[in-house]
């Protein structure tokens, strides 16, 4: 099914022009933080669902939102925990609590978050790079070079994501434990693979601009 | 076709020259093979050929390189690339799509062409590449010939005068190797200038029409 990125298929999303789909997209996250209520956000989830279900991608979805949930869990911990006026719903320590407009609040935040990443990730989920870069070149007259550079930036998505599993098999097969629970001590084993993967980062793309050049793509 | 004239290049940041007073000629329809251990020098040359070293690899060059008359460190990089184009080692990093026939369609939309010309010009180019069935598969699925294929598809496709290609056959096994280097001879012979760095000399003996031995410093 595949993480970010477009994924091959022939629902009308797919066939839909580039432009109308990502105007339509950037309608639905500005009505997330233009309307102060909870069911803006709840009905751009809704929606954007139910149009990831049209084209094959409702299993891709709830895997992206799922992917999310653990980090917004986070964030509506630390949330919940800064604001501390209104009605307390349960005392802590310390003279910390848990408070109903605190609770509400970073429940919308993550909500909203959740909900504004989405429509983007289906985009781009349905849209070749190459498409939407020509779209954007001829719609917007944004020069091709950028328009290109922004939407070929996903392609690199899965290959940093093969070169991270190969770092760590690598590393499990020469007694390296990567196969733990612990966030900390998982945080610890990750931390000194991130250089060499930004490194090797930067060489690909340096190698991808260099390529696209030496195919005209500053002709355009 | 390509003159390179007491030709000399360190790269920014580094005491030792990757290039050392090289002399070449490369006539219009030649098919050279550049040899030399690893390291000694032969992407950097390929580099120079057309450009990607001044304009992306910066350091100290002395003397000229000459593609098609224009100089490479005066003529932009645009321009150089209407003339030659080049076959990069790390096939991955350089393609720039998804698809194969996106590849193709890339660079022809680059020099002018509609979507619907390039996208015929794309079927035909799979068709005589033998590549059409990849048609709708992910690039990155492909297995190492296959990729090959699709990268010089693509390559070709622009109509460079001039195609570097460096050490395309790396990871191929010996019956693959072997359909790269006749692609190549057909091209070659249709007019195209080559030039190719490789490691297994026989190859480059039998194919090439002549050959230069890179040695740095």
């Amino acid at each position: 099914m595949g993480g970010l990125g477009y994924f091959p298929g022939d629902s009308f999303l797919h066939r839909a022009n580039p432009i109308l789909k990502l105007f339509l997209a950037i309608i639905l996250v500005t009505a997330i933080f233009a309307i102060p209520s909870l069911i803006a956000p709840a009905a751009v989830l809704a929606v954007t669902f139910l149009l990831a279900v049209s084209c094959n991608s409702g299993k891709w979805m709830l895997k992206i939102i799922r992917s999310m949930l653990k980090f917004s869990l986070v964030i509506f911990i630390i949330q919940t925990l800064f604001i501390q006026t209104g009605d307390t719903l349960i005392p802590l320590f310390w003279g910390l609590r848990i408070t109903y407009q605190g609770v509400m609040f970073s429940l919308g935040f993550v909500l909203k978050l959740i909900a504004s990443a989405l429509p983007l990730a289906l985009v781009l989920r349905v849209t070749k790079g190459i498409d939407l870069a020509d779209a954007l070149n001829e719609t917007f007259k944004i020069p091709y070079k950028y328009a290109y550079a922004v939407a070929s930036a996903m392609r690199f998505v899965p290959d940093f994501a093969d070169e991270m599993k190969d770092i760590i098999e690598a590393q499990t097969a020469r007694g390296v434990e990567h196969d733990t629970k612990g966030f900390v001590k998982k945080a610890r084993l990750l931390a000194p693979i991130c250089l060499p993967l930004l490194l090797s980062g930067v060489r690909k793309a340096e190698v991808a601009a260099i390529s696209a050049e030496m195919r005209g793509v500053s002709n355009r | 076709m390509i003159k390179i004239e007491k030709f000399s290049f360190k790269y920014k940041g580094t005491d030792k020259f990757a290039l050392h007073d090289v002399n070449l000629d490369v006539p219009a329809g030649a098919f050279l093979g550049l040899s030399g251990v690893s390291g000694s020098g032969k992407t950097s040359l390929l580099y120079s050929c057309c450009g990607v070293i001044p304009h992306f690899y910066k350091g100290d060059f002395y003397g000229s390189v000459k593609l098609n008359g224009l100089d490479t460190v005066e003529t932009p990089i645009a321009e150089l690339s209407k003339i030659a184009t080049i076959v990069f080692e790390d096939m991955d990093s350089a393609f720039s799509t998804d698809y194969p026939e996106d590849e193709i369609v890339f660079g022809l939309r680059n020099f002018g062409h509609t979507k619907s010309e390039a996208e015929e010009i794309a079927a035909g180019n799979m068709k005589e590449f033998g590549i059409e069935d990849l048609r709708g598969k992910q690039i990155r699925s492909l297995s190492g010939g296959q990729k090959r294929k699709t990268a010089l598809a693509a390559a070709i496709a622009i109509k460079p005068k001039v195609l570097l290609l460096d050490e395309p056959t790396g990871e191929l096994d010996p019956e693959a190797k072997v359909q790269v280097f006749e692609i190549l001879r057909k091209l070659n012979a249709e007019g195209l200038t080559i030039i190719i760095s490789e490691r297994n000399e026989n190859l480059l003996r039998k194919y090439c029409t002549s050959e230069y031995t890179v040695q740095n410093a």
